[in-house]
């Protein structure tokens, strides 16, 4: 897990949050210590429960940002904060690199960095994606909140020969979404965990991993006929039956099927012609 | 045996995408059990699925969304409750989504005839229920008023001159009428979910508002 160890010294930037992991001796007391205003500026960095993290400062969002570069394991805040102070240190937006890094790096290390990275990727995204399928804006946020908690909890699940990072973060964010919709409907209901636990019997995928069959999906979705993406995007993206869509676009809802069967048969012929 | 009637991909795309009603989704859920092949297209739209999520736009969160998130990992996760399983009717093999869901009490509608509602979060008038019919035994011919999707998932029965099998799936739509009929020699228990509700003819009409279908 070289690319996790990597990643468990980054200091990361978010907004106006900063993140590194920081991993104190094991017989080090808990630690809580804070610099407050250490440079008489609005800005906070400290440590807690092994993340150094930085809050409000003008000069880290005004675009001095924090980079990838690596701190050794025995940084402290104040030596961090030091770093930042005297320019030796650059941020920048941190959303690169393969995701399913980032939750191994969970599922392995418990590395607040890697979430934060994985965070700030799909949070957003998770957001809009709920937002088109109609969901209010506040239950969006909360729903892009619970979808990254249940990453951070149930990492260990994540298996990343069976799916990329964002096909099992988009299949959390499904399920959630169907839970929140059942509550609503049916408030007394006691509501499960959503299904995470992976299917023991298809056997993933032995030559390509999940990110490989994501990224020639991804290409193999461009070269679909507009026609069939139109009707994949839909299917997607709003939450409606097949025949409110086909009513949608004034089409048979035969026609409708037979494109998304077009689509699919096209995916897959996409898909296995790479192995 | 592996079954020989399958969702259509626009119900695997629904199911995949969270679109599909609850209902259908727990007869789509009895036949990936016993479906390869479906659980290999689920997972091809679930990719779909993740590859558009990948490409979304970001919508912008909270200024405080991170800090938030970040504060709440250190949280302890709350123990879940379960809900109750389900008890398990007379030999009926239920499906493992079926299982996690309560089924309510057997209505005895005819000789050998049970109809037991399965707890279900659907919106509207979606109807979920298992159905029990006897070997030898017809069920009346009826037309739908709205799609109804119907999974084996025990016995089998005859409809149209094809045979459908445990895990075997069926859609019909608004105006479809048929005369499904049990065949072999055991008792066929099917998940049945439909909307709209059935127009009964004959026999049908007259156990209709017992079967609450």
């Amino acid at each position: 897990m070289c690319g996790a160890m990597a990643l468990a010294k980054r200091l990361l930037l978010y907004g106006r949050v900063a993140v590194m992991d920081h991993r104190p001796p094991d017989d080090a007391p808990p630690q809580a210590d804070l610099l407050d205003d250490p440079m008489g500026k609005t800005s906070r960095i400290g440590s807690m429960n092994g993340v150094i993290y930085a809050i409000g400062n003008g000069e880290l969002e005004a675009g001095q940002p924090l980079s990838s570069r690596l701190f050794a394991s025995d940084a402290t805040p104040k030596s961090v904060w030091a770093s930042c102070m005297t320019g030796a240190v650059e941020f920048q937006p941190p959303d690169d690199g393969d995701p399913s890094d980032w939750i191994l790096a969970i599922a392995n290390d418990r590395s607040r960095a890697a979430f934060a990275l994985a965070f700030a990727r799909f949070a957003p995204r998770v957001k809009s994606y709920l937002l088109k399928l109609g969901c209010k804006n506040e239950l969006a946020e909360e729903l892009a909140q619970e979808t990254l908690l249940t990453v951070w909890r149930k990492a260990s699940y994540f298996d990343p020969a069976r799916a990329s990072a964002s096909t099992w973060i988009f299949t959390i964010a499904r399920n959630l979404r169907i839970d929140a919709l059942r509550r609503e409907r049916h408030p007394d209901d006691l509501i499960n965990e959503p299904a995470l636990l992976p299917e023991p019997e298809t056997p993933p995928d032995e030559t390509l991993s999940g990110s490989e069959r994501e990224e020639r999906l991804r290409r193999a979705l461009k070269t679909l006929p507009e026609q069939q993406a139109e009707v994949v995007r839909l299917s997607f993206f709003h939450d409606k039956a097949h025949a409110e869509i086909s009513a949608d676009l004034g089409l048979p809802l035969g026609t409708v099927k037979s494109r998304l069967r077009l689509a699919m048969v096209r995916l897959r012929a996409q898909l296995e012609d790479l192995l | 045996m592996n079954p020989r009637h399958h969702p259509s991909e626009v119900v695997l795309a629904g199911y995949a995408s969270g679109a599909l009603a609850d209902g259908p989704s727990l007869a789509v859920s009895a036949h990936l059990d016993r479906c390869a092949a479906c659980r290999d297209g689920v997972r091809l739209f679930e990719q779909v699925g993740g590859a558009l999520l990948a490409d979304a736009p970001q919508a912008a969160m909270e200024p405080d969304a991170m800090a938030k998130a970040l504060a709440r990992i250190e949280r302890p996760a709350l123990p879940v409750r379960g809900s109750t399983p389900a008890p398990r009717h007379a030999g009926a093999v239920l499906s493992s989504a079926l299982a996690r869901r309560q089924v309510g009490a057997r209505r005895w509608v005819g000789p050998g005839i049970w109809v037991a509602p399965v707890q279900s979060k659907s919106p509207g008038d979606w109807r979920t229920y298992l159905l029990r019919v006897p070997r030898g035994v017809a069920v009346p011919h009826h037309g739908h008023n709205g799609p109804e999707f119907t999974v084996v998932l025990r016995g089998q029965f005859v409809d149209d001159g094809a045979r459908y099998g445990p895990g075997d799936f069926s859609e019909t739509g608004a105006g479809f009428e048929h005369h499904p009929a049990v065949d072999g020699d055991e008792a066929c228990i099917c998940l049945i979910s439909g909307s709209g509700g059935v127009k009964a003819a004959g026999l049908l009409r007259l156990i209709q508002p017992l079967i609450g279908v």
